[in-house]
């Protein structure tokens, strides 16, 4: 059957083929362009590719619209000195930056290009762009063993920050704080169910919400706007029911990615086993597979990007083996 | 439902106009849905006319795209139940369908519809051949078969790790 562009008779559209007259070379392919590149606007980053290989005027189309994410770079911390490194894992690249700035601080979170960095001997806590050497400072703060997450950059309108200390096994203390406030508003919340914090914790900010994950695999959610904490009625992951001081090593990653949380476990499989969050029926759903997603692993702050050129597509990627 | 509020002269009164497909059926439909369409709605501003013959959209398609357009035209659905509405309205569908119903709601310049379309074509061929695709859009592969080897060889990961399928 062929598939014929339909026209409107009544209606003259500039930008149409409208008077092309006799096209026997095009007559089995009269997709208009723009319906084609609407089409082949919606493949993900590997149909796309492989559409190209249908014809010619295909393959300009899927190349006009193709949308090839990099993956994000890794940052080394230097043990002396004040030389970091920047690795871009797309072309196996080395960059070397001098950054004085960031002299006795370490990490705590990575997002949306920027750095959240602490000094542990001043308790100061700031912003960091390394692309712009931009830097953020924030009111001082103690942190114990825990994890600092921050929702947005800090440049845009809703950027609050979010750490959660453990006080007891029924109580945790949550830290909050917006750049250009004066001091940190700390609020201590009863958990009915336990939830063990820690500096194994895993943050996220999904859906208006910071979402934290325990080592024992419990899960609990911030509401930054109606400063309320609840421990949620979800399972542990299939491979983090049985916890034990002695699988230390035993690693857990969480991750964000278009409104959805995902975890990755490092067992004693040869593969991490992945899980969706599904909030409705408060499960933890295994998948198969990450389809067009790339989970980039980090102790700190995880990421899941899709559309990523090249091999290391729709696999987890770690930071160090 | 059409009301008499501040919507302008086109809605201000039920008016009807009379769509004809190219293999001559004739469809009666409000004129509030036919303004959803932005080529229909010119032609409307245009001309006094109160039949439109669409010489490219047969029947079946012609059909679809006008329960889509009175779907969307009526004031007591929410938009939720729309939004429904579309989702069910593509799903299950035929690709042979499909293809039609994205030329009509081009040409006609239904937009929401042209890539809620569009999406689910997207999503079919997911994981397709190519071959499927040629066979699908009728497609006659215009490649020298070493063109198109070094094509699949330059981006050889697109095809290594997945069972594609072919129906």
């Amino acid at each position: 059957m062929q598939f014929h562009a339909c026209r409107l008779t009544e209606t003259t559209r500039d930008n149409r083929r409208v008077s092309s007259g006799p096209r026997e070379k095009q007559a089995e392919f009269d997709v208009p362009m723009e319906v084609l590149e609407l089409i082949l606007s919606q493949l993900s980053l590997r149909d796309n590719i492989r559409a190209s290989v249908v014809c010619k005027s295909w393959l300009a189309v899927a190349v006009s619209i193709r949308r090839a994410n990099r993956p994000p770079w890794l940052m080394f911390f230097p043990k002396y000195g004040e030389l970091y490194e920047f690795y871009d894992p797309s072309r196996r690249k080395i960059y070397r930056l001098e950054l004085p700035e960031l002299r006795g601080s370490r990490i705590c979170y990575a997002k949306d290009g920027w750095l959240l960095l602490c000094r542990p001997d001043t308790r100061g806590v700031f912003f960091f762009c390394p692309y712009t050497r931009e830097m953020i400072e924030l009111p001082k703060l103690r942190l114990v063993d825990q994890i600092v997450a921050f929702s947005s950059a800090p440049t845009s309108l809703n950027c609050v920050l979010f750490t959660i200390e453990h006080v007891s096994n029924s109580v945790i203390a949550i830290a909050t704080c917006r750049p250009g406030e004066t001091r940190w508003s700390i609020v201590n919340y009863d958990c009915c169910m336990p939830f063990y914090s820690s500096i194994r914790n895993k943050i996220v900010f999904c859906n208006g919400r910071f979402f934290c994950l325990s080592v024992t695999g419990a899960i609990g959610a911030y509401d930054p706007e109606k400063c309320t904490w609840i421990v949620l009625s979800v399972g542990p992951p299939k491979c983090m029911m049985f916890f034990s001081v002695h699988h230390y090593w035993r690693a857990n990653f969480m991750a964000e990615h278009d409104g959805d949380i995902f975890i990755v476990c490092t067992c004693s499989s040869i593969n991490p086993f992945i899980y969706k969050l599904d909030l409705v029926h408060g499960v933890w759903v295994e998948m198969e597979s990450l389809g067009d997603m790339t989970f980039f692993a980090n102790f700190l702050s995880s990421r899941v990007m899709t559309d990523i050129l090249g091999k290391i597509g729709s696999n987890v990627c770690f930071s160090k083996v | 439902m059409v009301t008499t509020d501040e919507k302008g002269p086109l809605t201000a009164k039920k008016k009807s106009v009379i769509i004809r497909s190219c293999d001559g059926d004739e469809f009666l439909v409000s004129e509030s849905a036919a303004v959803l369409s932005t080529s229909l709605k010119k032609i409307l501003e245009e001309k006094e006319d109160r039949l439109i013959h669409l010489s490219d959209i047969d029947n079946k398609t012609l059909a679809m795209v006008i329960a889509y357009l009175s779907t969307h035209a009526d004031d007591g659905l929410s938009d939720d139940l729309k939004r429904s509405f579309d989702q069910e309205f593509v799903s299950g569908k035929e690709f042979d369908v499909l293809k039609y119903l994205v030329l009509a709601t081009d040409t006609l310049q239904v937009t929401c519809l042209c890539y809620t379309v569009a999406k689910k074509m997207a999503d079919i061929m997911k994981n397709k051949l190519v071959e499927w695709v040629r066979r699908e859009f009728d497609i006659q592969n215009d490649y020298t078969p070493e063109a198109e080897a070094e094509i699949r060889r330059l981006d050889a990961w697109a095809w290594d790790d997945r069972q594609l399928e072919d129906d």
